[in-house]
């Protein structure tokens, strides 16, 4: 058996947050170059932010009260099971 | 309406005359793909309520599911935001000088084509099936003397008049230029 921290789940995420935010960036940024002088660019912009901002709060919300200390173990099957002779 | 400037180098006297984009019909699929998948983990939550309902409540697994699905909801609003991005740019313009088809492919691909009027030979315009006849979006095609041989307009709202105001601003053109050619010679 061998355990890891729960806060190493939180890597893989980090990731995909860093991911999530370097495209929406450049989203905003090709939003904002190519269509900057229509009012569906603002809003496209602003629900694309709100809707992100959703996701981000809900998740902190069902976050709340996790103990980060815990660990998560994971058992090798048959690792108990002694060779014989 | 876009910024004329920033795709191509254009005449002093040239000025937008139209600019059009696919009918928004046309986008309804990816906003009923969004719907379903963000129903998925929903569903996949109310499935596990009743049949592994610690899975959802234990110290351990409750963090890692808030955060798998939280990467997923990340993820799929992504993807829609640009399936939205390349909507809204993918763009149509018609000048008094050209037609210009810019075209926004993903995040990181734009390809501008464009037209000078003088080169068009022929605009056709196309309506066909039973959705683009009730909400009049259908195709225009413009059949060139140029490399490009044929330039498409997809699924715009009223080809056909848009086909009439192509053909129009065709003539104008060419009397335009003829009047040009006139004053030179004399």
């Amino acid at each position: 058996m061998f355990s890891f921290p729960i806060t190493l789940i939180l890597i893989p995420y980090g990731v995909i947050v860093a991911l999530f935010l370097f495209m929406s960036l450049y989203s905003i940024h090709n939003l904002v170059r190519y269509g900057a002088t229509s009012h569906g660019s603002f809003l496209a912009t602003f629900a694309f932010l709100a809707g992100a901002v959703f996701v981000f709060f809900f998740t902190w919300q069902a976050l709340i009260g996790t103990d980060w200390s815990q660990q998560i173990n994971i058992a090798i099957p048959f690792s108990s099971i002694q060779p014989s002779l | 309406m876009m910024d004329l400037d920033i795709l191509i180098k254009k005449d002093p006297d040239e000025s937008i005359i139209f600019q059009m984009r696919s009918h928004w019909i046309t986008f309804l699929g990816e906003i009923a793909m969004l719907l379903v998948l963000t129903a998925l983990p929903i569903g996949l939550y109310v499935m596990f309520k009743d049949v592994w309902p610690t899975l959802l409540t234990g110290s351990v697994s409750k963090p890692i599911m808030v955060l798998f699905a939280s990467a997923f909801y990340l993820m799929l609003w992504l993807f829609f935001i640009t399936k939205a991005i390349d909507y809204f740019l993918d763009v149509y313009l018609v000048t008094t000088v050209r037609v210009l088809d810019v075209s926004q492919q993903g995040m990181f691909s734009r390809t501008v084509a464009e037209l000078d009027l003088a080169r068009v030979q022929d605009v056709t315009s196309e309506i066909k099936g039973v959705l683009h006849s009730l909400m009049d979006f259908g195709n225009v095609y413009i059949q060139t003397a140029g490399e490009r041989e044929r330039f498409e307009f997809i699924d715009v709202p009223h080809p056909d008049r848009v086909r009439k105001q192509l053909l129009e601003l065709v003539e104008n053109d060419r009397k335009h230029q003829s009047q040009e050619i006139m004053g030179l010679t004399h």
